[in-house]
C-alpha cells in the first residue's frame, strides 16, 4: 500500500515536473507579448469605422430588442453620436472594464510570463490577469468589471476566452450594451515586432442576436513609461464646467 | 497689434473641418466645430491636470474691457508625450495667442488647437 502511494506521488509529481517542462518550452517557443502597447483608433473595435458613423447599423451590430433599448438609452461622449449631455459610465468614474479598457488613448504595460499575462492599464490604473496555467473558469465566481480570464496558445496565436462580466460598462465608447451573459474570447497575434493585432469574438445572447467580432491594433512605444491617470482627478475640472457650461459629468 | 488686444477671426467651415479635435471624456460636442476664434491675453493659470490641460488668460476686448478666457487640450499624459508639455510648459504672466473653436454656449471657453506662447509656436502634439 505504502509502495502504491509512494508511486502515485511520484507519478503525479512527475507529470506537475512536465506539465511545467511543458508550460516552459510552449513559453520559449511562443512570442511573449510583454511591452507598453499603444492602442489605435480610441473609439471602437471597428478600425474601419473608427468614430462610430456605423454604431446603429443592425447589420455591423446585431441587437436584441433588449439590447437596442439599452443602446438608446446610452448617450456616448465620443465619435460621430457624441452628446453634450453624455451618460457614459466612465464620466462618473466607474471602470471601463474588459474589453473597453482598450479603447482608450492610454497605454497599456503587458507583462507576460508562461503562466500569466499581466495587463496594467493606464486609464484608471486598473489591471487584469489572464491565467495560462491550464486552469478553468471557477464554477462560482461572482461577476466583476474585468471577468475572469484564462488563456492557450493556438500556434503563435494567444487564445484567451473571458466570462464572470457584471455587464455594468460599455463595450466601446460609442455606446454599445453588454450583459452578465457576454463571453468574450480574445486572439492575440504579433504582426511584427512593434504591432500586436487583437481579434474579438463577442458572444453576448441577450444582447445581441448573433455573434460579431472587432479588432484592435497596438503599436509597442517601447520609449514610453505607464503614467498616472486617475479619473477622480477629473471632478477638478467642476469649476471650469460650472464657469463655462461646458460639462462632461451628466 | 498689441499683445493684450483682443482679436476674433472667425473663419469658415472648410477651412477647420479637416482637423477635428477629439478630447476624451466629453468630445466636441459643446463647441462649435465650424468656427476658429484667436484671442491674445496673459496668462492667469495653468492646470496640468485630468482630465484636460486648461488653461485661463485674461484679455482685453475693443472697449478695453478685461475679459477672461479659458481653454482646453488634451489630457497631461498625451500632451506630455506627443508635445513635450509639463506643468510648467506655461505660468501666470506669460503672453499667448490662442486659437481654437469656441463653445456652442456662449462663454469665453476654446478648445485649443494653436497657442503662441511668448512669441513662440507650441507643439500640440497629436489629439487622442
Amino acid at each position: 500500500m505504502r509502495n502504491y502511494l509512494l508511486v502515485s506521488i511520484l507519478t503525479l509529481g512527475m507529470a506537475g515536473i512536465y506539465a511545467s517542462d511543458a508550460l516552459a518550452q510552449q513559453a520559449a517557443s511562443t512570442p511573449n507579448l510583454s511591452g507598453l502597447w499603444q492602442p489605435q483608433g480610441s473609439y471602437t473595435f471597428d478600425p474601419a469605422d473608427p468614430r462610430g458613423a456605423r454604431a446603429a447599423d443592425p447589420t455591423r451590430y446585431p441587437m436584441t430588442p433588449w439590447g437596442l433599448e439599452k443602446f438608446k438609452a446610452n448617450k456616448p461622449a465620443h465619435g460621430d453620436g457624441q452628446n453634450a449631455s453624455s451618460n457614459d459610465p466612465t464620466n462618473k468614474c466607474f471602470p471601463p472594464g474588459a474589453p473597453r479598457s482598450y479603447v482608450t488613448p492610454y497605454p497599456v504595460e503587458f507583462v507576460h510570463s508562461a503562466t500569466r499575462l499581466a495587463m496594467l492599464f493606464e486609464y484608471d490604473v486598473v489591471y487584469r490577469v489572464v491565467y495560462m496555467d491550464g486552469r478553468g473558469h471557477p464554477q462560482d465566481f461572482e461577476p466583476t468589471w474585468m471577468g475572469h480570464s484564462i488563456g492557450k496558445w493556438e500556434g503563435d496565436t494567444l487564445v484567451v476566452h473571458t466570462t464572470g462580466f457584471n455587464g455594468k460598462s460599455w463595450l466601446d465608447r460609442v455606446g454599445h450594451p453588454y450583459s452578465e451573459q457576454l463571453e468574450l474570447t480574445e486572439r492575440f497575434r504579433l504582426v511584427d515586432k512593434e504591432t500586436l493585432q487583437l481579434d474579438l469574438t463577442f458572444h453576448d445572447p441577450k444582447t445581441y442576436t448573433r455573434d460579431w467580432t472587432g479588432q484592435k491594433i497596438f503599436k509597442l512605444k517601447p520609449t514610453w513609461e505607464l503614467k498616472e491617470y486617475v479619473c477622480e482627478d477629473n471632478y477638478t475640472f467642476d469649476e471650469f464646467q460650472t464657469e463655462t457650461g461646458v460639462k462632461f459629468v451628466q | 497689434m498689441r499683445q493684450t488686444s483682443l482679436v476674433f477671426v472667425l473663419s469658415a467651415v472648410g477651412l477647420v473641418a479637416a482637423a477635428r479635435p477629439a478630447f476624451p471624456h466629453h468630445g466636441t460636442a459643446a463647441y462649435d466645430t465650424t468656427k476658429t476664434v484667436t484671442v491674445s491675453g496673459t496668462v492667469t493659470e495653468f492646470r496640468f491636470t485630468n482630465p484636460h490641460v486648461l488653461i485661463y488668460w485674461e484679455a482685453k476686448d475693443e472697449a478695453g474691457n478685461v475679459q477672461r478666457w479659458s481653454g482646453e487640450r488634451s489630457g497631461p499624459n498625451s500632451m506630455a508625450r506627443n508635445a513635450g508639455w509639463s506643468s510648467r510648459t506655461m505660468k501666470p504672466g506669460d503672453q499667448v495667442t490662442i486659437s481654437g473653436r469656441p463653445s456652442k454656449n456662449g462663454t469665453n471657453t476654446i478648445a485649443v488647437s494653436k497657442i503662441i506662447l511668448n512669441g513662440q509656436e507650441l507643439s500640440m502634439g497629436g489629439n487622442d
